[in-house]
């Protein structure tokens, strides 16, 4: 195989590992991207190729075009010891159970004394690693399961990843089930309890076992409580654009009970009132100095103080002594009446009136025309005509 | 012992919120004071006329003068808000408590969706850039306390709990015939 290790020994192994840890710390931390560069290896490494090749020759990263990732058995090393993996697998708890079934069998048949001790201690370790595993499961089920919900934006998504999440809680537990019940029923397994080292084994695998129970009915729980919060947020974000539709269309109050609803609550929000409109007390403002200079900061700020009224010079004897100016203005309502209680023609009963200024006959004219067509329809207009210096009238009297 | 009346009433009064996940510690303060004397609150409140509402995590005012002559006031303002939750929800189906955002983001979306640009058009029409709009926005959400600034050199706001009350404003309302209007 292309990847196969070339270390010769765990010693060549640690310090490859420690001498590139810069390296594969930031291959390690690209990994969901997978855009680590060859370029930017480079710049990790003094730009010394021969690095990375002797990290590919053996099988610790591999190059893809331009790229560089982890081998998968590193990755999965990495992920593994720091407790990162994202993937659940339920594949390995299984294979642990089949091989312990195997080795339960070997060690049956085995007469040998030595051999006996050694599928022991395959067993022993086999049973530490199922009760390790389904724990280690349990844990990044519960991680995955908050990952899924808080991160995931779409939401159809998400609730495929939580029902397949869900799947996998289930297959945990099943795994549990025919797990434990390898332990209290099969006959073979029962006559391994006398060992006593074995017997401390399953004691701890039980208690784990008890622990990702109990985590496992959480995680249940709170994967339900995803599921049901998902789908509330889903019809209300239907509710809003149906109600967006409605509005646009203007059938909201029509087709809600909108107006019924905000009838009945009257929360401050929704409200037009100023509540804090508070007026300042006038004789605190006028208690000191201080105020009037406070008063002053304000104005100026809201460029008062530019509009502010000076005080006027004093007014002079003469300004102050009551003066009288006639007004150039007639009452034209007062003339009509005073008109139509007389018995003379509008254009001699004009020039006869006592107007309180003296007018011109251009001025009289104008009015005999105005009040003529501004009481047109009370007057009586004849066909005889008079003549007034170069001026010829017609004679009109009131109806 | 009511320690915190004034305090309280200035910010519910001018219809903003008290959320109990709020990211400034006078306000959390004000929320535990307000949970803790729940009752002895409700009753100083009513003698000035404001019924103390409590939600799932978050307080506010309503007053018990039920005029109906304001209902076409509130009608406006519920609307208001039917349309920034449409504009939010679209951009981001998972829009609620907890969400975090800041303005580069909903420039940046609104930028590549053609449809919120189209809702963002219809708002606030004195201010002309989208920019300007969604600072407006941005404003609305934060004077009602439903978001808070939790970051200011990337200007990042989170949604508080008190944003649940307009989700469930939303529920109270019925729609006629719900299956007949499209999504």
């Amino acid at each position: 195989m292309e990847s196969l290790s070339h270390f010769r020994s765990l010693d060549d192994l640690v310090k490859c590992i420690n001498r590139e840890k810069e390296l594969l710390r930031a291959v390690f931390g690209d990994r969901k991207t997978h855009v680590f560069s060859t370029d930017m290896a480079m710049e990790l490494v003094e730009y010394r190729r021969e690095r990375i090749q002797f990290l590919i020759d053996n099988g610790v990263i591999h190059e893809t075009g331009n790229y560089i990732e982890l081998e998968d058995i590193y990755l999965r090393f990495f992920e593994d010891v720091l407790d990162v993996n994202e993937e659940i697998n339920v594949a390995s708890v299984k294979e642990c159970i089949e091989t312990l079934q195997e080795n339960i069998t070997y060690y049956l048949k085995e007469p040998n004394e030595n051999r006996k001790n050694h599928y022991i201690s395959i067993i022993r370790k086999k049973l530490r690693d199922t009760g390790l595993r389904t724990l280690r499961n349990v844990i990044d089920l519960k991680r995955n399961v908050d990952t899924a919900y808080k991160q995931e934006p779409n939401y159809d998504i998400k609730i495929q990843k939580l029902k397949n999440l869900d799947e996998k809680r289930e297959s945990i537990r099943a795994l549990i089930r025919e797990c434990e019940k390898l332990i209290e029923n099969d006959k073979a397994f029962f006559s391994l309890h006398s060992n006593p080292l074995l017997a401390t084994t399953i004691a701890d695998m039980r208690f784990e076992f008890t622990e990702a129970h109990y985590n496992l009915l959480s995680i249940e729980q709170q994967i339900i409580e995803y599921i049901h919060l998902i789908e509330k947020q889903n019809q209300l974000l239907k509710k809003i654009r149906r109600l967006k539709y409605l509005r646009n269309q203007w059938t909201i109050e029509e087709s809600t009970n909108i107006r019924q609803i905000v009838a009945e609550i009257s929360p401050v929000w929704m409200e037009n009132r100023q509540y804090n409109r508070m007026r300042l007390s006038l004789e605190m403002l006028q208690s000191s100095e201080e105020m009037a200079l406070l008063i002053r900061k304000v104005g100026k700020k809201e460029g008062v103080i530019n509009k502010s009224r000076t005080s006027a010079p004093a007014l002079t004897i003469d300004e102050i002594q009551e003066k009288t100016a006639p007004l150039n203005e007639i009452n034209t309502q007062e003339i009509w009446n005073a008109f139509r209680a007389g018995s003379n023609d509008l254009f001699s009963f004009i020039l006869n009136y006592d107007f309180k200024q003296e007018r011109t006959i251009e001025q009289q004219a104008d009015l005999f025309c105005l009040l003529a067509v501004q009481h047109s329809e009370e007057c009586k207009i004849s066909n005889s005509y008079a003549i007034f210096e170069n001026l010829e009238y017609p004679l009109i009297y009131a109806k | 012992m009511l320690n915190n009346t004034q305090a309280i009433y200035e910010r519910l009064i001018r219809g903003s919120f008290l959320s109990v996940d709020s990211t400034k510690a006078d306000v959390r303060h004000l929320y535990q004071d307000v949970e803790d004397n729940y009752d002895e609150y409700v009753d100083y409140f009513l003698q000035i006329g404001f019924r103390l509402e409590s939600g799932n995590g978050y307080f506010y005012f309503s007053t018990i003068n039920d005029s109906k002559a304001d209902i076409e006031r509130r009608l406006e303002s519920f609307c208001k808000w039917i349309d920034y939750l449409d504009f939010f929800k679209s951009m981001d189906s998972s829009f609620s408590v907890g969400y975090q955002f800041n303005k580069t983001y909903l420039l940046n979306k609104i930028d590549m969706e053609a449809d919120l640009r189209d809702k963002v058009r219809h708002f606030f029409s004195q201010q002309k850039s989208f920019s300007e709009k969604v600072d407006k926005l941005i404003g609305e959400l934060e004077s009602m306390g439903f978001a808070e600034l939790i970051e200011e050199e990337s200007a990042t706001y989170k949604v508080t709990s008190a944003f649940r009350y307009a989700e469930e404003l939303v529920n109270l309302l019925t729609i006629y015939n719900e299956n007949e209007i499209p999504e």
